[in-house]
């Protein structure tokens, strides 16, 4: 599995937005790959970018905001070239997308199999009863109960969880190659949350599908996937397989994250905490965007923006105190 | 241990709440004739010391904001008693509950919807003062300054406007108007739920700085078990209206005695990579408005027994001091 070619490779990813007369770049040259069967994290603070990142790699950035460099390979073909009718061939059918809120994204005024069935018409050539069958086969998959009943029902009938698992049917219609979450479990209890956990990662072993889950949850994050990568400010900070992110960070954001949790705190000690907030993209430093939060700042940080350095075993980070350990530069 | 010395000092009872519901009608037809009720609060009973903070943890629905508003009095009760530092709050006249209101103040998730957008924050924060009309207006002033210090904002933000700060920002203001009238008791409902960790971590010890300073009195609301964790001397763990389970927080953590607190606690994502055992829970939590009978839990919970589906268990005390409602430990 290792030497295959990835099921998707993002090159030098740019996508441009523009405030306040001003252009800038809310994800600015990232770079990664996943493979078949491999769950990866994204993982950041509101305004990182990886939601950003999951648009632009669906095609759904509105204008005047735009993809404006780089390349986005899924199975070696460039989406950012494809034209509409090619990107929606892929689109929903190879490539498919679970939002944060159930409700907002599911339409309130079809019923849960019209949604579904919808999804079948477009991208396959199944009749009307057997899209039927398909429907209540897909929500027995997500575990839903009473399959044949809910196909009539409309979200609103349907509780918090239910509905998520009605978008994951929805997304898993077309058995897609690459599934995208964004925040799928955000907006859940921790015990539905446990729920559409396990059924993710079930559905994805069972179907050998690769999954691009984008949460702010380093829990989740932990559980579920194989890589992960963190972002600050539209950049890729640091990446690599889970537990060595995880268990042994070298980024200086990375660390002060993961030190912020209150379950690494002892007794009723004061909480780390990274000092400041994020920047916002047009007072972003033309050095390292982290410097003026980071607790080892030196003047290069504030001179030159550091590229992925190697960090660990398979981990890179973009920290110049990483790069004076000897490492190589990447990028 | 450390939160020691902070449970000794706490041997005055400041908020003692005894069998509290909540119930609503269901209302359908012409004549608007009630054909059901959703219990949200469904005979709920703890106290709070002076100087504690008692977390309040649930799931959506479980009634933890509701109990929130009955005890600050934004709803009215359906039945039982709320007394605060020793006067009866169920039975007071409007005028008397004012003054009772000073001694209690309220923080709520979301600081942005509430933070008046067209006051400047020194408004926002004057305005308490106005209406309890206290200090002149030159005081008032200093007061302000004086709180924007407090909860760690620039003194040159107090002419500025609710959108021109971030996440952070807002619930240090929205912190900082509880705080105007130095009140007793303070209610947050679910503070740092939406802030990013970074900050969240920032604005706990915040509270946890001004508890110290001022021995404020916390009752403290949370989905977040790490965060209730954290920042509780006690904690409340309620499900569809009731508290189930309700002890000191090490002893909670370390031994939760109720199936629900049991799954629940399992169910949070560990960042740690050591596997752990982990319940899953099946279904949903059941509609308040048509609540299983007996336990509620017991549609749910792996030990269900036939007494589960006819008796309500009581809260009582297990062992040291832990209080559970559950049928095993009768």
């Amino acid at each position: 599995m290792e030497r295959q070619q990835p099921v998707l490779e993002v090159r030098d990813l740019r996508t441009t937005f523009r405030s306040q007369g001003q252009s800038f770049h809310a994800i600015d040259g990232i770079t990664f790959s996943i493979r078949q069967g491999e769950t990866i994290g994204v993982v950041g603070e509101s305004g990182c970018g990886k939601s950003v990142t999951s648009l632009s790699i669906m095609g759904l950035i509105k204008s005047p905001g735009q993809v404006s460099g780089g390349q986005i390979l899924f199975k070696g073909k460039d989406l950012i070239s494809l034209g509409k009718k090619e990107l929606r061939e892929i689109r929903g059918n190879r490539i498919s997308m679970i939002f944060q809120e159930p409700m907002t994204s599911l339409n309130p005024v079809y019923t849960v199999g019209n949604q579904i069935s919808e999804a079948l018409k477009i991208h396959t050539k199944l009749g009307r009863s057997a899209r039927k069958a398909r429907t209540i086969e897909l929500l027995q998959m997500v575990g839903i109960p009473r399959a044949e009943e809910i196909i009539t029902d409309y979200p609103h009938q349907l509780s918090g969880g239910m509905r998520q698992r009605v978008m994951i049917a929805m997304a898993m219609a077309c058995d897609p190659e690459l599934l995208i979450a964004d925040e799928p479990t955000t907006a859940l209890d921790v015990t539905i949350q446990a729920q559409i956990l396990e059924l993710m990662k079930e559905l994805q072993l069972k179907h050998n599908m690769s999954m691009m889950l984008i949460t702010h949850d380093l829990g989740v994050v932990s559980e579920v996937c194989d890589h992960v990568i963190v972002m600050y400010a539209g950049m890729i900070v640091e990446k690599g397989p889970v537990r060595e992110i995880l268990d042994r960070p070298q980024h200086p954001y990375t660390q002060g994250l993961l030190a912020s949790l209150p379950k690494n705190a002892k007794g009723n000690h004061r909480l780390n905490y990274i000092p400041g907030q994020v920047p916002p993209p047009l007072q972003w430093p033309a050095g390292c965007r982290f410097a003026d939060r980071c607790p080892h700042v030196m003047d290069r940080c504030r001179r030159e923006k550091p590229g992925l350095f190697a960090a660990g075993p398979a981990s890179e980070a973009a920290c110049w105190l990483v790069s004076e350990g000897g490492g190589e530069q990447h990028a | 241990m450390p939160n020691q010395s902070k449970a000794a000092a706490g041997t005055e009872t400041l908020l003692e709440v005894s069998g509290l519901k909540k119930h609503y009608p269901i209302k359908k037809g012409v004549f608007s004739s009630t054909v059901g009720t959703v219990k949200a609060v469904d005979g709920v009973s703890f106290s709070i010391q002076r100087g504690e903070t008692l977390g309040i943890v649930g799931e959506s629905g479980c009634g933890k904001s509701t109990t929130a508003r009955l005890v600050i009095r934004l709803l009215q009760e359906t039945e039982g008693s709320i007394r605060f530092g020793g006067k009866e709050l169920t039975s007071l006249a409007p005028s008397e509950l004012r003054a009772v209101r000073r001694d209690m103040q309220m923080i709520f998730q979301d600081p942005y919807a509430s933070l008046h957008p067209r006051w400047t924050i020194e408004r926002t924060l004057i305005e308490p003062m106005l209406v309890y009309g206290i200090g002149s207006r030159g005081e008032q002033r200093d007061r302000v300054l004086e709180l924007l210090d407090n909860v760690g904002l620039n003194r040159s933000y107090a002419k500025r406007y609710p959108h021109e700060f971030s996440g952070g920002q807002r619930q240090r203001i929205g912190i900082a108007r509880a705080l105007v009238l130095q009140p007793q008791l303070i209610i947050a409902d679910e503070p740092v739920s939406a802030l990013d960790i970074s900050i969240q971590a920032q604005v706990i010890n915040l509270l946890q700085d001004l508890q110290e300073q001022y021995k404020l009195t916390y009752m403290f609301i949370s989905h977040d078990l790490s965060v209730v964790r954290h920042i509780s001397d006690r904690v409340a763990v309620m499900y569809l209206g009731r508290i189930v389970e309700l002890a000191e927080k090490e002893k909670l953590f370390e031994t939760p005695l109720h199936p629900y607190t049991q799954a629940l606690m399992s169910a949070v994502p560990e960042v740690a990579g050591d596997k752990k055992e982990r319940i899953i829970l099946r279904g949903d939590v059941p509609s308040p408005a048509k609540p299983p009978s007996g336990c509620t839990f017991h549609t749910r919970c792996a030990s269900c027994m036939d007494v589960c589906k006819t008796d309500i268990p009581p809260l009582k005390e297990v062992g040291s001091g832990q209080l559970v409602a559950c049928h095993l430990y009768a």
